[in-house]
């Protein structure tokens, strides 16, 4: 079901949640399946997930996932020896975890066996690419829960987000909440691509920027976007054209900055990717209203959504329910339950 | 060289620029010292090493394939002590061995034809019967797993284990196709079924079904699971027994390829050594290509000369403004020699110059000269004024006093002191008795001296040599004074673009030169003070001649 969304068009795959207990587990291991039944090699990896093998909050253990023969995985030096599967050691690489370096392998004899890697995009980029040099079909990655430090989205060709019950136990909130998600990965990037090139190095530099219509970069001398939105706003002009968040982008910083945008509508807030977007629902319907225009760098191409209708907290949605609410809602983006069944 | 000399000679600006890339290159490096007198020779053979390794790797492309194979090499200390002393190596210590291994029959191919260069044994060999151990099935490959080739039975066994693995899916297709035909429904992925309560026919069906157990339920559904066979009960039972006859195979062969590998542990640390050794040597070589360094020539009597020498710290800074360093030269002996000359005529530099390239030179190192004959010292003592000594709550006068009497107490003892502007920091009158006691009780002491002063009649002494910078005196001020005014540069570049840090021997007559005004008029003092001050200068020549003695 999954794997025909992503088979030979798409080389890096990345899996989020919207919270914990979301499923995301649940769809890698269908995709692992569906791969096994045709044949595929897979790549496998975690972003980040620095060695918390208990989920903290639930108590519930991280789940080990049963690899086959010929799947290239990312592990660490200290998990690999409670490793079910044999695994051939290809690379020891630079990054580290509370738990070792992050090690890539081949599974020589399949088994089950904790994935990991490294936490930061660059990192995750990094290895996924060897990953795929060494000779696999897909690379799938475990993305992290927690969006704040999700990386993954960003520098992966696709992505596929799993809600569930767990958000909200008020199922239309949980609509709402995934809904406003998939708007944010769709805000679309900027496309001049001198604008582009000029807002890239920017972001790479860590530097709050205004650039105006020529492509030249006002730098601000701030550290944090967070509490100088006055001052970017008060560098607002005619000729502005971007202001350049490299970090978050909260509510508070959009308000602040209003009284000065709404003088220069031709003004773009961009910031990296969506993930970096933390504005509520309601908030964001808002801004919307008034004319408020914000760009990403780099786009996230949102594939496909998996549901998971049952909380660990005890309670549950009427799984067809929640299905068919979140297809009217969600139009363009295939949304499955993998537990219900396939249609 | 102690403290103060390493720091007021900038001596880390020249030690961050051994770049090795080896946690063993850097162990060299941290012990490396400075070679004494009687040890000429093994300093003579580590020069012509580093003068040879830099002929070597002028070709970039073999400096390149040595530095890939370098950089790739991991610290496996740790591993090889464990294992020396009984410890059983994991998997991923045995890939690292391995990947070691690998570079050292690598390193010793990039070597191939070269060693004949290179004078130094660096030990660096192909340890093959541990090559072969670690490859088993002779792939060549820098991977590594407990091998099956390591052992039948553990190969008997994860074939074993892969086949009832293989029967147990079969059996666990065949129940969950049988369930799917009797029930007419669909099993998940996993092996679980949900069937909403209010299909009530299919959960009463359920209850007395024997291949589905009940796992759980809400309100609105009940979850199920494929009850397993007990063929597949006894299959995974087996499959779990023949695992954990696996795991201790496994351990018995990494205890088997410890054991193995300790017999090499000599050799191993023989090759870090080699490795070590060369990778040091190698970034000593880098750093002559860079600094276009000569090989110093060492002689055993106690003397000092450099031609065209240059202070690399002082050249970079003078390259970033597109200036260059005027070299310098000098030839020193055994007794004191003052250098005399205006203000900001560089005899800091060239101080600093000397002491610098003499430690560079006992440490190994190429020099950044044209040429340079040194005969060992056992000690560099400073006094140069610098801000660190400032730091340190001294008063310039207290701080000088103190780095001159620590040198004067080991004075006899063959070796290089270095003091700069002498008693400055006190009244003309006592300062010029002391700088001339000291110079006087220095004079017939086993050391090189050198003094930069501003009493002419401290440099005149019967036996000392008196060098002068060249400074400004053949600049032409008219033109100077031109530049100044059409050009945008600050005056002090300028200044600097004109000095002439040369030094020239004087005889003892001469007078200390006189720029200090010259100076002060291209800097813009006013014009009112200038006239005064050669005024001044021409009516009171007798100041000088009340403390000439």
């Amino acid at each position: 079901m999954l794997l025909d969304i992503l088979y030979g068009k798409y080389k890096t795959v990345s899996i989020v949640g919207m919270a914990k207990n979301c499923g995301k587990t649940v769809a890698l291991n269908h995709i692992i399946n569906e791969a096994k039944n045709r044949n595929l090699t897979l790549g496998l990896l975690s972003a980040g997930r620095d060695g918390e093998t208990r989920d903290l909050v639930t108590e519930t253990e991280k789940p080990m996932i049963y690899t086959e023969e010929g799947t290239i995985v990312a592990t660490t030096t200290e998990l690999l020896p409670f490793s079910d599967a044999t695994v051939e050691i290809m690379e020891v690489t630079d990054y580290n975890t509370s738990l070792g370096e992050v090690l890539i392998g081949r599974v020589v004899y399949g088994g089950y066996i904790q994935i990991a890697g490294p936490q930061t995009a660059r990192g995750i980029k990094d290895v996924s690419e060897k990953i795929l040099n060494m000779g696999v079909d897909m690379v799938l990655v475990d993305g992290a829960i927690d969006r704040k430090s999700s990386a993954a989205p960003s520098i992966s060709q696709a992505v596929i987000l799993s809600t569930g019950a767990v958000v909200n136990r008020n199922m239309n909130r949980v609509i709402e909440e995934t809904v406003h998600l998939v708007n944010l990965f769709n805000i679309p990037p900027v496309e001049d691509s001198k604008a582009v090139g000029v807002i890239g190095q920017l972001m790479d530099k860590g530097k709050i920027a205004i650039v105006d219509e020529y492509f030249k970069a006002n730098i601000l001398q701030i550290k944090s976007a967070l509490n100088s939105t006055k001052i970017i706003g008060e560098n607002i002009n005619h000729d502005s054209r971007y202001i350049v968040i490299p970090g978050s982008l909260t509510s508070n910083m959009v308000e602040d900055m209003l009284t000065y945008i709404n003088k220069y509508k031709q003004v773009h807030i961009v910031v990296p990717d969506a993930t970096k977007i933390f504005i509520s629902p309601e908030k964001w319907q808002r801004f919307m209203k008034i004319g408020i225009n914000i760009k990403v760098i780099n786009p996230i191409n949102l594939v496909a959504i998996t549901l998971n209708p049952y909380s660990p907290e005890g309670y549950y949605f009427n799984p067809e329910k929640f299905l068919k609410d979140m297809r009217n809602y969600v139009r363009d983006i295939p949304v499955v339950d993998l537990l219900l069944g396939g249609e | 060289m102690d403290e103060t000399a390493f720091s007021s000679l900038d001596f880390q600006y020249i030690l961050d620029r051994i770049e090795v890339v080896t946690p063993y290159g850097q162990i060299y490096k941290k012990k490396m010292r400075a070679y004494t007198p009687g040890e000429e020779a093994k300093l003579n053979g580590e020069l012509n090493e580093v003068e040879r390794i830099k002929f070597l790797i002028e070709d970039r492309e073999f400096l390149r394939s040595i530095k890939d194979i370098l950089e790739s090499i991991k610290d496996i200390r740790n591993s090889i002590k464990r294992m020396e002393k009984g410890g059983v190596l994991s998997d991923v210590e045995l890939f690292e061995i391995k990947k070691f291994l690998i570079s050292i029959r690598k390193l010793k191919s990039a070597l191939y034809n070269k060693e004949k260069t290179l004078a130094l044994d660096y030990n660096i060999k192909p340890l093959e019967e541990l090559e072969r151990l670690l490859d088993p099935e002779g792939t060549s490959l820098p991977t590594f797993y407990i091998y099956d080739a390591y052992s039948k039975d553990l190969k008997r066994l994860r074939q074993e284990i892969r086949y009832l693995q293989g029967e147990m899916n079969k059996e666990r297709d065949l129940l969950k196709k049988k369930v799917e035909e009797e029930l007419n429904l669909k099993i998940n992925i996993d092996g679980t079924l949900i069937v909403p309560k209010d299909k009530k026919d299919l959960i009463e069906r359920i209850k007395s079904y024997p291949h589905l157990a009940y796992l759980g339920e809400n309100y609105m559904t009940i979850k199920y699971a494929l009850k397993p066979t007990d063929k597949m009960d006894n299959l995974h039972k087996q499959i779990q027994m023949l695992k954990g006859r696996e795991e201790k195979q496994e351990e018995i062969i990494r205890e088997r390829l410890s054991c193995q590998i300790r017999k090499h542990g000599k050799a191993i640390w023989r090759n870090i050594a080699g490795i070590g050794k060369l990778d040091f040597t190698m970034a000593k070589a880098a750093l002559a290509l860079k600094l276009d360094g000569v090989k110093p020539k060492i002689i055993s009597n106690h003397s000092l000369i450099i031609k065209k020498g240059r202070n690399p710290i002082v050249e970079e800074l003078l390259k970033e403004k597109g200036l260059q360093f005027k070299p310098i030269s000098v030839e020193l002996k055994r007794g004191v020699t003052c250098i005399t000359g205006a203000n900001m005529g560089g005899k800091t530099v060239s101080l600093k110059l000397i002491g610098l390239l003499t430690a560079m030179a006992q440490h190994g190192l190429l020099v950044p000269a044209e040429e340079m004959i040194l005969g060992l010292n056992n000690f560099i003592r400073t006094s140069i004024e610098d801000a660190q000594s400032l730091a340190k709550g001294l008063s310039a006068f207290g701080g000088e006093i103190r780095a001159v009497q620590q040198a004067i107490k080991i004075s006899d003892n063959r070796g290089l002191i270095l003091i700069d502007e002498l008693a400055k920091g006190t009244n003309p009158e006592e300062g010029y008795a002391i700088s001339k006691a000291i110079v006087e009780y220095l004079l017939d002491k086993n050391s090189i001296t050198v003094i930069t002063t501003h009493y002419d009649n401290v440099a005149n002494m019967e036996g000392v040599v008196h060098l002068q910078v060249v400074g400004l005196s053949h600049a032409d001020f008219q033109e100077l004074e031109k530049k100044l005014i059409y050009s945008q540069k600050d005056p002090i570049e300028l200044i600097n673009s004109y000095m002439d840090y040369g030094l020239i021997e004087v005889n003892k007559d001469a007078q200390v030169p006189k720029d200090a005004i010259n100076i002060a008029r291209i800097m813009g003092l006013d014009l009112e003070i200038i006239e005064l001050a050669e005024e001044n200068l021409k009516g009171k020549a007798g100041y000088s001649g009340e403390t000439r003695s």
